[in-house]
């Protein structure tokens, strides 16, 4: 039960979605719903004066390939992907994320902008380079309008959105869901806990991209990974990776050094996979 | 659009019944259902989406009702545990001793059932998948394991 009373809005478009926000400050817009009722109900310090339901709009919603590319519904429940042949990488991602009664309402676009720092499902999306399409509120009288954006661009240590600006969906090279991949994910007491180590790794010709989360303070795809990956026996480049990582991530679930022993072995055992 | 504020006069399907109910736009359907409905077999645990008691069916699929505003729920069918009425998967766990204290048990028997309708064959990977949602602190699962495997013996499971 959220305390504080809030307004409830069904919207029936993107526009009056951004439209409703700006006649509403504070308001936040809802989908999933996991972060914020359980947040809300925790913390009177957790603002919200109106809640914007999106769910229901059809740009959050689909799932399907138009032209070439995969466009993913920031709305989409994680367990519509769960087990969706479409992008393999991504479904065997998502699986680790919460517990699959909670994926049920758990959604794409609130895992990746979340305010918990591991944000999994971004991880192959980075690797894909995935765009984004949002729309934002006009200045004024100035009217709504969309934006396209490249993930990457917009991802730094999570996705960096202008006030009132709401995420419609994702879109990816459909060519990029093919390609040899290897998940690998670790946690300290079972698979329902978060990760000291999520990796996902793709091969493009020789070369390999890398994403992670976990071992890092937050969800990282970076081209320095990359060029480390490039060349080199399997364990000089697991070793020039965690170089270019820098400090691994350190907290009460696992200290730095045990998640840099870990992630050697994922990325090793990963590596030899995709060799 | 529409816009609610202060009380909503919200119409619900709940275990195929159409209810009327004045609520909070910041009211939980667990808390709609147990305070409002009477329905109080959702059990409230930990109230944070980490526990599984409150599981209730949306539309066939099961979702820890902690975590979902009773406003957003005007479309969907809700079935609670009270909505069963003696189903196969209920009998299985009263056969196989399924439960001890029973707090967890409506949530285990709410996901258990959407689980079975999912996969009438046995399927030991999405038994543990789908019952890694809800937690027990008694039974230690063994019973409820084979629970499962009588409830999909016995075949015929409603959705």
């Amino acid at each position: 039960m959220i305390a504080t009373d809030v307004t409830y809005i069904r919207v029936d478009s993107p526009e009056e979605a951004v439209l409703a926000w700006k006649a509403h400050p504070g308001a936040r817009y809802l989908a999933g719903g996991t972060e914020i009722t359980t947040t809300a109900r925790r913390s009177a310090a957790y603002p919200l004066t109106a809640l914007i339901d999106v769910k229901g709009l059809v740009d959050t919603q689909i799932l399907e390939n138009q032209a070439g590319r995969l466009i993913l519904g920031a709305a989409l429940p994680l367990s519509a992907l769960d087990d969706w042949p479409g992008f393999p990488l991504l479904s065997a991602t998502v699986k680790g994320v919460a517990d699959h009664t909670v994926r049920n309402r758990l959604t794409l676009g609130g895992n990746i902008a979340g305010m918990l720092p591991y944000r999994e499902a971004v991880l192959p999306l980075l690797l894909a380079d995935a765009a984004g399409l949002s729309i934002v509120p006009g200045v004024g009288s100035v009217a709504p309008s969309r934006k396209v954006w490249r993930l990457r661009d917009r991802f730094d240590k999570r996705l960096t959105l202008e006030p009132g600006e709401l995420l419609l969906n994702f879109s990816l090279p459909e060519d990029c869901t093919s390609l040899p991949w290897a998940h690998r994910r670790k946690t300290r007491i079972g698979p329902v806990d978060y990760p000291l180590v999520t990796l996902c790794l793709v091969r493009h010709g020789q070369a390999f991209r890398l994403a992670v989360s976990g071992v890092h303070p937050y969800p990282l795809r970076a081209d320095e990974l990359d060029v480390a990956l490039s060349a080199g026996a399997v364990s000089s480049r697991v070793d020039a990776v965690l170089e270019a990582l820098g400090t691994p991530r350190s907290d009460q679930r696992a200290s730095a050094d045990y998640r840099a022993a870990l992630f050697r072995l994922m990325l090793g055992s990963a590596l030899e996979e995709l060799s | 659009m529409k816009e609610y504020t202060g009380l909503m006069d919200l119409h619900l399907n709940v275990n195929g019944e159409d209810r009327r109910v004045a609520v909070r736009p910041g009211d939980t359907l667990l808390r709609l259902l147990r305070e409002k409905l009477g329905l109080t077999g959702s059990k409230c645990g930990c109230e944070n989406g980490d526990c599984g008691a409150c599981t209730v069916l949306l539309d066939g699929k099961p979702v820890k009702s902690c975590m979902v505003l009773a406003a957003e729920c005007e479309t969907i069918r809700i079935t609670t545990i009270e909505g069963l009425r003696n189903h196969p998967v209920q009998r299985a766990f009263a056969a196989e001793n399924g439960f001890q204290c029973g707090f967890c048990t409506p949530g285990m028997i709410m996901n258990a059932v959407a689980l079975l309708a999912a996969h009438p064959e046995p399927n030991d990977e999405a038994d543990r998948e789908w019952m890694r949602s809800n937690i027990c602190r008694c039974t230690g699962y063994e019973g409820i394991r084979l629970a499962l495997a009588r409830a999909r013996a016995a075949g015929g499971i409603p959705g």
